[in-house]
């Protein structure tokens, strides 16, 4: 007759309040610390040839591209009343 | 005797790291190998590298490179400084933003974390000239 099978059947009897103790674990707890870094490195520096535009090529251009058209429109002409006033 | 060096765990290249505000959990974002530019040299307005680090002993000297390995290791772009370590449990993660990097060169390129001035992490990365496909006549 085989020996192991004659051998009963073994539980280890545990209860609720023994599991919960045994889930806590022991030892060192494992941590974790993190740490962030933002660097912005500045812009290259690359050689392109610029040639810096003068106050009256600035104005032109700012008319050109249509800077000053809002004095054209309606909405401005309660101005020109005030002027004609105080003249 | 030489101080024991951390083991690395993670060293990942993405986009960005967002972090859960309640729960302090990273969530990595668009992580990607191979960076593509139609000319050289080419500006990449934001790359992240997380690196996870664990295993070390009391201050530890770090520092995370960039190299093209196809000029001569040269270096693209780095930065070093110093981790704290409690408990060598600890795992120590770190979220480096690099914000308007010029790459000079394409080729591979390869991102090093060193801890001590020896090598704890690597992870190679492509940067190619992207060539639009031509419309057919």
């Amino acid at each position: 007759m085989n020996a192991i099978a004659e051998q009963p059947p073994f539980y280890e009897k545990t209860d609720e309040t023994d599991l919960s103790r045994r889930v806590k674990g022991e030892g060192s707890k494992l941590t974790v610390n993190y740490f962030q870094f933002y660097v912005t490195f500045p812009p290259p520096i690359l050689d392109i040839p610029c040639v810096e535009m003068s106050d009256s090529e600035l104005l032109i251009a700012t008319e050109k591209a249509g800077t000053f058209d809002f004095l054209n429109s309606p909405e401005e002409d309660i101005y020109n009343d005030v002027l004609k006033k105080s003249e | 005797m030489s101080k024991e060096i951390p083991i690395g765990v993670a060293l990942i290249v993405c986009d960005r790291v967002i972090t859960d505000a309640a729960t302090q959990e990273k969530t990595l974002v668009g992580t990607f190998n191979q960076l593509q530019s139609v000319a050289f040299p080419s500006i990449c307005p934001r790359m992240t590298v997380f690196v996870g680090v664990t295993n070390g002993r009391g201050t530890i000297e770090t520092e995370i490179r960039c190299i093209n390995e196809s000029d001569n290791n040269s270096v693209v772009f780095g930065m070093k400084g110093m981790i704290p370590f409690n408990n060598p449990n600890d795992v120590i993660e770190l979220a480096y933003q690099f914000n308007n990097i010029t790459f000079p060169k394409p080729g591979m390129h390869s991102i090093q974390f060193l801890c001590e001035r020896e090598l704890v992490l690597q992870r190679r990365f492509q940067l190619i000239i992207f060539k639009p496909p031509t419309q057919p006549a």
